[in-house]
């Protein structure tokens, strides 16, 4: 007997600093609505400018520019406390779902001296550095995945990096104790799925 | 799909100067019909400059939609870079004209210092940009 609800799983890794890993996969056949989505992490200093964009169908659900941080449950955070749960349920029938994870986006813009001197809006083109949801060179992808916490990609050194031209602003106050990133770590997306 | 759906779209920006005001001046998409919710945020570069992990403001945000038509009011942003940290949306309900502008002013109110900003205007290597993400969680048609 099929159950009422189902978290469908995708497994990225992530090998090194600025990399983009885009995915796509089919929503479970038997569930026909999406309720909510949630991430988990390896470490906690990878959460924070890392971004995290999700598509239905093709239509944008969270901008390539949503940060990770917002979506991710930890050791100490239950899944329930920090899932996005999707107020209007969003209907799948074996919904083409795609996301693109960017390690560390938000950082490389820190340094960028093309706003005005006090600050300003940051443009969609800074954030999303390359054409979103398209594989090339600069984006690695990976079609068809197989889902429900099978590995879907493991990404090699070399490849996929988005943010190659990474500046962090000169600055001399010593950083926070922040968690170190240890590369290569794993992102796992959970897909909350109901009938 | 059906016809009006829930997107979440950010708008982030980025703080240069501890004593400038930040205008915001940017375009809804024009897909968007109703704004439900809105959530602002640090996103990074805050924590380059202090040691604490919870910060209750670092500044004020005013907001105002529909060409300045509707003011929501003004926001404090925290600083907050626990992993349990709020990440509930103020409820909202405002219908958006189709391509309006979103615009606003934030003040920064951390690191205001002579050992950021000198009394000539210049940066000192303490200061670190930081960026905000206003974070509208909306009803759209696409």
């Amino acid at each position: 007997m099929i159950q009422g609800y189902r978290f469908q799983k995708v497994s990225l890794r992530i090998s090194k600093s600025g990399q983009r890993v885009y995915f796509n996969a089919e929503s479970h056949k038997d569930f026909s609505m999406l309720k909510g989505i949630a991430l988990s992490v390896g470490y906690d200093g990878a959460l924070f400018g890392s971004t995290f964009g999700f598509r239905v169908d093709e239509k944008k659900v969270l901008d390539e520019s949503h940060e990770a941080h917002l979506l991710v449950f930890g050791n100490d955070v239950p899944p329930n406390d920090r899932m996005l749960f999707f107020e209007t349920p969003i209907p799948i029938h074996s919904a083409k779902l795609e996301g693109i994870y960017t390690d560390s986006a938000l950082q490389s813009l820190l340094g960028n001296i093309s706003y005005s001197p006090g600050g300003g809006v940051i443009a969609a083109t800074d954030v999303n550095v390359k054409k979103t949801y398209v594989s090339g060179k600069d984006i690695v992808s990976y079609s068809n995945a197989v889902v429900d916490n099978v590995p879907v990609y493991n990404a090699p050194i070399n490849i996929g990096l988005g943010n190659s031209s990474m500046t962090m602003p000169s600055t001399g106050a010593s950083p926070s104790a922040t968690t170190p990133v240890y590369y290569p770590y794993d992102v796992k997306i959970t897909m909350f799925l109901s009938r | 799909m059906t016809k009006t759906r829930i997107i979440y779209h950010p708008v982030p920006f980025i703080v240069r100067q501890p004593l400038t005001p930040v205008t915001i001046n940017t375009v809804l998409p024009s897909h968007i019909r109703k704004v439900t919710g809105i959530k602002v945020v640090h996103s990074v570069g805050v924590q380059s400059m202090t040691t604490a992990a919870y910060l209750p403001v670092i500044g004020y945000l005013s907001l105002e939609f529909n060409n300045k038509q509707y003011h929501l009011g003004h926001l404090d942003v925290p600083f907050d870079n626990r992993a349990e940290a709020s990440d509930a949306y103020h409820d909202a309900a405002i219908d958006i004209m189709p391509g309006s502008l979103l615009t606003g002013n934030y003040e920064n109110k951390v690191f205001t210092g002579i050992e950021y900003q000198k009394a000539d205007g210049t940066i000192t290597d303490k200061w670190s940009n930081y960026i905000v993400t206003i974070y509208i969680k909306a009803l759209s048609d696409d």
